[in-house]
């Protein structure tokens, strides 16, 4: 599998359970600010994820 | 006092578009004149930085400060996670289709989205088609931007100035800084609007903080007053309309023409890399300071710090605080709030016009002379101006409908982007390609009518589901008949 289907399927993989099925399911009773924290760094994760791939990999 | 307020707000907007339009008349002495190529999109040979902030002030609308604030008041953190959503999506699609766009606008020659689409299926006329039905999706869209500020503007001068001021205003501005330079001021005065748009935000944020609550530790202290506001699902955030919000918004990146053009403008590789983590940086920090300010002032409001807005009628959440706030943050929020809307404006209005200049180019069969294809941008600008100034004026109804629908009804162009990229014989289909972009858009209209009148038959994810299937099962169907 080439390098760019790789960082397609992980991406949409990455879309669905982490920022849709996880917060609707393990966060789905949460209180405070976790679900809010989740969020954030699940972005944050991904933003360097994409900075590594568009710098070494693409 | 709100007259005293509404005096600086006046004249700190004006003062603000007066040094914009310095950075926009500065901007045109690097004008290559007589070359639409250089006016829609600064030769492609734009900075990161710059690129990004284009992008970013593009993207975030007054939507930002007064829509998403209500909606994180009203709804809780899954107003966060409706625009993260968006936000990593977008990163997703720039990372991948976006860079391949950016490619193939230097390999194939295209400067704006209909001609893109004109090279990608092979028929010259098309580009009128996705200008139509573009133009259709983002007058309206534009409109609600104006709107947003006039009232903005009379609201916060206690009525004093009046709605149309602010329309005019808002947008003889922006109109000047697009007929002046093109591409070039207005990627300037972006820059920055959206440096504005994140400082007025911050300022209005760390207020809040310090007046509500004196520290930090404080707010999360206070913030499980909020219950089921701070998960999903909850009380407002099924499923279903989490998806159903969230999937227009999606495709955002390469559905809306002004997002699309942008992408051909950074001059080389690291310079679009540099735009997208730019971007996501930026957007990112913005939807956290905004989102924190509407659960902030829910807070409040639930103690009994500020009034209480009635969750129905979120809008009136920024507005509202705004009368609690000191004088100087009120004016740099203010500011920041028409810097977002003027900076969506301008963008749309020239991605738009440059559109019809092209589609003009191909309909002479190339044969109109590039300093006119330039008058016919800027002649469009104008045009497209008045109408949407007219739009706002008048308000009708269906105006909200549409501007409402507009990430939804552009949905198809993404279908046929990413079609586009992945089936090698597009470009054998011609004047084929109209039939699933046409009939997809026409499907949506109609149903959106139709759930007008039985919302309660109709679920929310409908739309936005039949804008992507009708024109993928259309273009498949097509296809295959081509053959």
């Amino acid at each position: 599998m080439s390098r760019y289907l790789l960082h397609v399927v992980f991406s949409v993989l990455y879309i669905v359970v982490v920022m849709y099925v996880v917060p609707f399911t393990v966060f789905s009773k949460c209180c405070d600010l976790a679900l809010y924290v989740y969020w954030v760094i699940a972005v944050l994760l991904y933003l360097l994820y994409v900075g590594m791939y568009l710098r070494f990999v693409r | 006092m709100i007259f005293v307020i509404g005096t600086y707000v006046i004249a700190a907007v004006l003062l603000y578009f007066v040094l914009a339009s310095v950075v926009a008349t500065v901007a045109r002495r690097y004008l290559a004149r007589g070359s639409p190529e250089d006016f829609y999109i600064a030769s492609g040979r734009v900075g990161g930085f710059v690129s990004a902030m284009t992008y970013a002030a593009t993207t975030y609308s007054a939507f930002m400060m007064i829509g998403l604030v209500g909606y994180a008041y009203a709804t809780g953190v899954g107003a966060l996670g409706f625009e993260l959503i968006y936000l990593v999506s977008t990163l997703f699609l720039l990372s991948s289709i976006g860079l391949t766009l950016w490619r193939l606008s230097r390999e194939l020659g295209f400067t704006t989205p209909s001609e893109m689409f004109v090279k990608f299926f092979g028929w010259d006329r098309l580009g009128i088609v996705v200008t139509v039905i573009a133009a259709v999706s983002l007058i309206p869209y534009s409109s609600i931007q104006l709107i947003g500020v006039g009232l903005l503007l009379h609201a916060i001068t206690g009525g004093v100035v009046p709605y149309w001021f602010g329309l005019v205003v808002a947008l003889v501005f922006p109109l000047f800084w697009g007929v002046v330079a093109g591409f070039r001021s207005i990627a300037w005065t972006d820059a920055v609007q959206g440096m504005v748009m994140l400082g007025g935000s911050l300022a209005l944020l760390s207020w809040v903080l310090l007046w509500g609550f004196g520290s930090w530790s404080v707010f999360v202290s206070k913030v499980n007053v909020l219950g089921d506001l701070l998960h999903v699902p909850n009380r407002f955030w099924s499923v279903e309309v989490f998806v159903a919000f969230t999937l227009p918004w999606a495709f955002f990146a390469i559905s809306n023409p002004q997002v699309v053009q942008r992408l051909y403008v950074p001059r080389d590789r690291a310079s679009f890399t540099r735009m997208v983590l730019y971007f996501a940086l930026f957007g990112l920090i913005y939807t956290v300071i905004v989102t924190l300010l509407g659960l902030m002032v829910r807070v409040l409001a639930e103690f009994g710090v500020v009034e209480y807005v009635d969750p129905r009628r979120r809008d009136l959440v920024t507005p509202t605080l705004l009368r609690y706030v000191p004088v100087p943050i009120a004016v740099v929020v203010s500011v920041s709030i028409v810097a977002a809307a003027t900076s969506t404006l301008n963008s749309i209005l020239l991605t738009l016009s440059s559109m019809v200049a092209r589609d003009l180019k191909y309909m002479t069969g190339g044969r109109l002379r590039p300093e006119v294809e330039v008058r016919v941008c800027q002649l469009f600008i104008v045009l497209f101006s008045l109408i949407t100034l007219v739009f706002a004026a008048l308000r009708p109804g269906y105006i909200v409908d549409l501007a409402v629908l507009s990430s939804t009804l552009l949905l198809p162009l993404a279908v046929m982007t990413l079609l586009a990229l992945v089936d090698t014989r597009s470009r054998y289909l011609g004047k084929l390609a109209t039939i699933p972009l046409i009939a997809s858009v026409s499907t949506t209209l109609v149903l959106a009518y139709v759930r007008k009148v039985f919302a309660h038959y109709i679920p929310a994810l409908t739309l936005p589901t039949t804008a992507l299937l009708t024109s993928l099962v259309l273009y498949l169907v097509v296809r295959a008949l081509a053959r």
